[in-house]
């Protein structure tokens, strides 16, 4: 899951806070929506650090998924979905969904399953996959 | 009542170079008209805006000027440019009528004789909707367009408006570009849950919603955004759901 995603999860789960208040409160100007928004590695370290000190949660943990940008996971299924190779996708329930990719998009993933049967995966449950880190941004 | 083209030029008090220049053709075939050779159709229509008159205004075959008032016979240096050289030099003295004007537009038209910007990004649009390589008129020119006068600049623009107007209804017939104008990103495309959601709103199948919390919902899909997809459960109720909850989800298996 990209960093963008798991802010959005944090200020769900915070009670849906307004980005508003959220960047008041860390004495950011903006850049909270940007980085809810992005697509690709969120480079400023102390914009991380201060969202990271605001939700009370590990430096780390942000960093983790700061390397797993969205971009990457469309890297991956890009490709596996050329090669006509399967998927794994590991969601934040811990639950792995494995399949073939049939089609992706701004928030999901075709993935047909070994049973035949078509799941719609949203983009933003996906924590994680295989090499995730092993893209480079273009 | 066509008039006879070196009345209508001196009417607007213009020489033959500036009336040249103005139409963008050679003032040696502005000579040439003015003492009676025909003239050309595509000129005719330069002249004819130069001028401020219907076409229809000018004689074709104009009579030869009167001995009182003759045409200059054409210098020697114009015998060969295409275009003509600023500064504007009137082929008889000015008169009382010319100067205030010519004094005029030099002191309003800036510096006369550089090209300006905007001429310059005006024939790279016309050459651009005429398939001119901007390369091929240096060469031919011989010099960067940016070293070009302004009145060479104008005699250029008028030549190749000229050809813009009697092409446009054949060059307008040319299929559009389509052509992406810039980078697709991949993450644009949101089509396809949409298509899927769209599918099962009109088959009215029941879907099965399983959420990030392992909630589970099944309903049939009534409609949906963006950030929420409306569902009706077998006992009847309606619930909106949350995409940003969802994990995934799928048609019920039967």
């Amino acid at each position: 899951m990209s960093l963008s995603d798991h802010l959005r999860y944090l200020r769900a789960i915070n009670g849906g806070e307004h980005p508003n208040a959220i960047y008041e409160a860390i004495g950011v100007e903006k850049g909270i929506m940007t980085a809810e928004t992005a697509y690709r590695p969120i480079r400023d370290e102390a914009l991380i650090a201060k969202l990271a000190d605001y939700y009370k949660r590990p430096l780390e943990e942000f960093e983790w998924h700061n390397a797993r940008p969205r971009k990457f996971l469309t890297f991956y299924v890009a490709e596996a979905m050329r090669n006509n190779t399967p998927v794994e996708l590991q969601l934040r329930s811990g639950q792995t969904l494995a399949g073939n990719v049939e089609w992706w998009d701004l928030s999901s993933i075709g993935l047909r399953e070994e049973n035949g049967c078509l799941l719609v995966v949203q983009r933003h449950a996906v924590v994680d996959w295989p090499n995730a880190t092993d893209w480079e941004d273009v | 009542m066509a008039e006879n083209l070196w009345e209508l030029r001196k009417r607007r008090g213009m020489s033959v170079k500036q009336l040249a220049s103005k139409a963008g053709i050679q003032p040696n075939s502005l000579y040439a008209y003015e003492r009676g050779e025909p003239i050309r159709l595509s000129d005719l229509n330069r002249l004819a805006k130069a001028l401020y008159v219907d076409a229809s205004e000018i004689k074709i075959q104009s009579d030869p000027p009167t001995k009182a008032s003759p045409p200059a016979p054409p210098p020697p240096e114009q015998a060969a440019p295409t275009v003509v050289e600023q500064p504007v030099e009137t082929d008889k003295a000015p008169t009382r009528q010319d100067k205030p004007r010519k004094q005029k537009r030099l002191s309003k038209d800036r510096e006369p004789g550089t090209v300006r910007p905007g001429q310059l990004e005006h024939l790279r649009t016309l050459w651009a909707k005429l398939g001119v390589e901007e390369t091929a008129v240096v060469a031919e020119l011989g010099k960067p367009l940016e070293e070009l006068s302004y009145f060479e600049a104008r005699g250029i623009n008028g030549r190749y408006m000229q050809l813009w107007k009697e092409n446009r209804a054949e060059l307008s017939l040319r299929p559009p570009d389509t052509r992406r104008k810039r980078a697709h990103l991949p993450e644009s495309v949101d089509e396809f849950e949409n298509n899927y959601l769209q599918e099962r709103v009109e088959a009215g199948e029941f879907v099965t919603f399983t959420f990030l919390n392992d909630k589970v919902f099944t309903g049939q899909v009534l409609g949906f955004s963006p950030y929420n997809i409306n569902i009706r459960q077998r006992d009847g109720q309606e619930i909106v759901l949350n995409k940003m909850a969802l994990a995934y989800y799928a048609v019920e298996a039967a």
